[in-house]
């Protein structure tokens, strides 16, 4: 009889009776005090999310092998809750912007991010399918929520076609692994395989569900949806989704690849490899061209997973050290990139005005002599995302190009060089125009002189946002422990 | 054995060749649905093959998933066709770059 060890899904269960609650509280009358009782509901399940996170100790296998406690899944969910604690704040000026239900919202903010912790936590393929179907679908509704909106509903439904295929490959992917596992348990996935010689179910299933995750990390060249869907979706859905995902993304990927296809690594390897490259490339040169600063930011995202992709190619050496070093890398890069993705939508809309987000570069002109806190809020965002010390950016690059050359990935190091130069360029062009650039006389369109009313909260978003760029940049060795740590045991 | 998978992938392709080649929404819903189907015969086939259940299990997942993914698609796509008046694909072209 498997036994149901509560205690390790505690953080989960927080976060949907938070979400639930929430929308129970939509069916009684409305009073003055609804809508903060919603506001606190939420934040509420996610300071008890936090304090029920599992501890530090030793990995435990729980729920007939289904889900595992371990110090990835701690490591991973903080970051997820972290991100969802940040971007409530950050939506609540759109959603009486835009007349969005709140209750809905932010429940299905906290539905998606409790299948994210529950990717993290998944130790079979099932699990691991269900929990990314969870997140996915509340994700789905989250970009269509404005309903009035064209642009919105067809982010929505662009996401939803694509997102479903996708799925289907990586269902696909995991069903013929079963078939050549004889198991769907990640704990004896590796030995139940074997090697890889001639076994073209299990090639073929590693490899489709490699493009799954690609899918689902926006990963080149599975990155099709991700401008679109990033521009169309509400930008507090879009600064939640280009970072939550990744994070749980990238380490139910880890697991899986790592802790349970270890054997298989030269299926998985060169196919990381080949990711990797080309999302640095397609990611970086896409963003170059683009006139809508949010769009210029997906194009980054897309361009940063393939910088964290590097930690798992790296992680296919047969060598444990380097093996561990790859995926520690990658777990900090995704930490690293939380904060300061986050921290530039939110941007986006606290440098606008209710109901009129900044979203070109033309809006931006000349935002330091109206908002100097917040350009220079932004500068530091955009000074780590282009890599440069001493921030987050430019330390999550260092261990991971050092990953790589030392496990012989020269080649990946080199492109992600050589393309980190080119995001200096766009990066920093936010910088010129916010700092250099006068706003420009356009006839017919008025330049408003004063400073355009904004919500505090934003600003608060953003603070923290750069403040943590800044503290994982100038202190990082406290969280490089930590991601190694739980790199460490997610080896066999 | 291999007549299941067969038919599995058979299915799997047809259903891609429809999500990637249609332009009607409706049908390219009904073609993910078909993949995920396609998916179903391959893990019984399997399940079968190993003598456990674990791959009948997931089948049952998946039946659940693929109605919930089926519910969501549909209210996404009347939300759509409220507003634009068309479910063809190729009209959703306001977000470009």
């Amino acid at each position: 009889m498997p036994t149901a060890d509560w205690s390790m899904i505690g953080p989960v269960l927080a976060v949907l009776a938070a979400a639930l609650g929430m929308v129970a509280l939509d069916l009684f009358p409305r009073r003055p005090w609804h809508r903060s009782a919603v506001e606190w509901t939420a934040y509420l399940g996610l300071i008890a999310a936090i304090a029920l996170l599992h501890g530090a100790g030793e990995p435990r296998v729980g729920f007939g092998g289904a889900l595992i406690a371990d110090p990835l899944s701690r490591f991973m969910s903080l970051a997820i809750l972290l991100a969802t604690a940040l971007a409530v704040p950050a939506s609540l000026p759109a959603i009486a912007a835009r007349g969005l239900l709140m209750a809905e919202y932010l429940a299905l903010l906290l539905l998606s991010a409790a299948g994210m912790m529950l990717l993290v936590m998944s130790h079979d393929l099932i699990t691991m399918f269900l929990s990314v179907e969870v997140l996915s679908l509340a994700l789905y509704v989250l970009c269509g929520i404005a309903r009035k909106d064209a642009r919105s509903n067809e982010s929505a439904m662009k996401y939803f076609v694509l997102g479903a295929f996708a799925t289907g490959f990586l269902l696909y992917g995991m069903a013929l692994v079963y078939g050549a596992a004889g198991t769907v348990f990640l704990s004896g996935m590796s030995d139940g395989i074997g090697g890889t010689e001639g076994s073209v179910l299990a090639v073929a299933g590693v490899s489709l569900i490699v493009a799954g995750f690609a899918f689902k990390l926006g990963a080149a060249p599975f990155h099709m949806w991700v401008p679109d869907v990033y521009e169309g979706a509400p930008t507090p859905v879009t600064a939640f989704m280009s970072v939550a995902v990744k994070a749980a993304g990238l380490g139910a990927l880890a697991r899986l690849l790592v802790g349970g296809m270890a054997l298989q690594a030269d299926a998985w390897g060169p196919l990381a490899v080949f990711l990797a490259a080309l999302t640095m490339v397609v990611g970086n040169l896409g963003a170059l061209t683009q006139a809508s600063v949010k769009r210029m930011l997906a194009y980054s995202s897309i361009a940063h997973s393939g910088y964290a992709l590097i930690g798992v190619a790296s992680a296919a050496s047969p060598e444990a050290t380097y093996a561990v070093a790859g995926i520690s890398a990658a777990l900090f890069y995704a930490a690293a990139y939380l904060v300061m993705t986050l921290g530039a939508f939110v941007f986006l809309m606290f440098a606008g005005r209710p109901g009129q987000e900044a979203e070109t570069y033309d809006h931006l002109a000349g935002l330091a002599r109206r908002r100097p806190w917040a350009a220079a809020l932004m500068t530091v965002l955009m000074v780590s995302l282009a890599g440069i010390p001493p921030t987050a950016g430019f330390i999550g690059k260092f261990v991971l190009f050092k990953a790589a050359v030392e496990a012989g990935q020269v080649g990946l190091a080199v492109i992600g060089v050589i393309t980190s130069a080119v995001g200096v360029y766009y990066y920093l062009r936010v910088v010129v125009v916010m700092y250099m650039h006068e706003p420009e006389e356009v006839p017919g369109r008025k330049v408003e002189p004063e400073a355009p009313p904004f919500d505090p909260n934003l600003g608060w978003v953003v603070a923290i946002g750069a403040a943590l760029t800044l503290l994982l940049g100038v202190y990082p060795t406290i969280f490089l422990n930590f991601s190694r740590a739980a790199a460490s045991t997610l080896l066999p | 054995m291999t007549k299941y998978l067969l038919l599995s992938a058979a299915l799997f392709v047809i259903g891609a060749y429809g999500v990637l080649g249609r332009r009607n929404l409706l049908i390219v819903l009904m073609s993910i649905e078909l993949m995920l189907n396609g998916v179903n015969v391959a893990l019984v086939a399997f399940s079968r093959a190993h003598q456990n259940l674990e791959g009948q299990v997931f089948v049952l997942t998946v039946i659940g998933v693929a109605a919930a993914e089926a519910g969501v698609g549909l209210a996404l796509l009347i939300a759509l066709f409220r507003n634009r008046r068309t479910v063809d694909s190729g009209d959703l072209t306001m977000l470009k770059g």
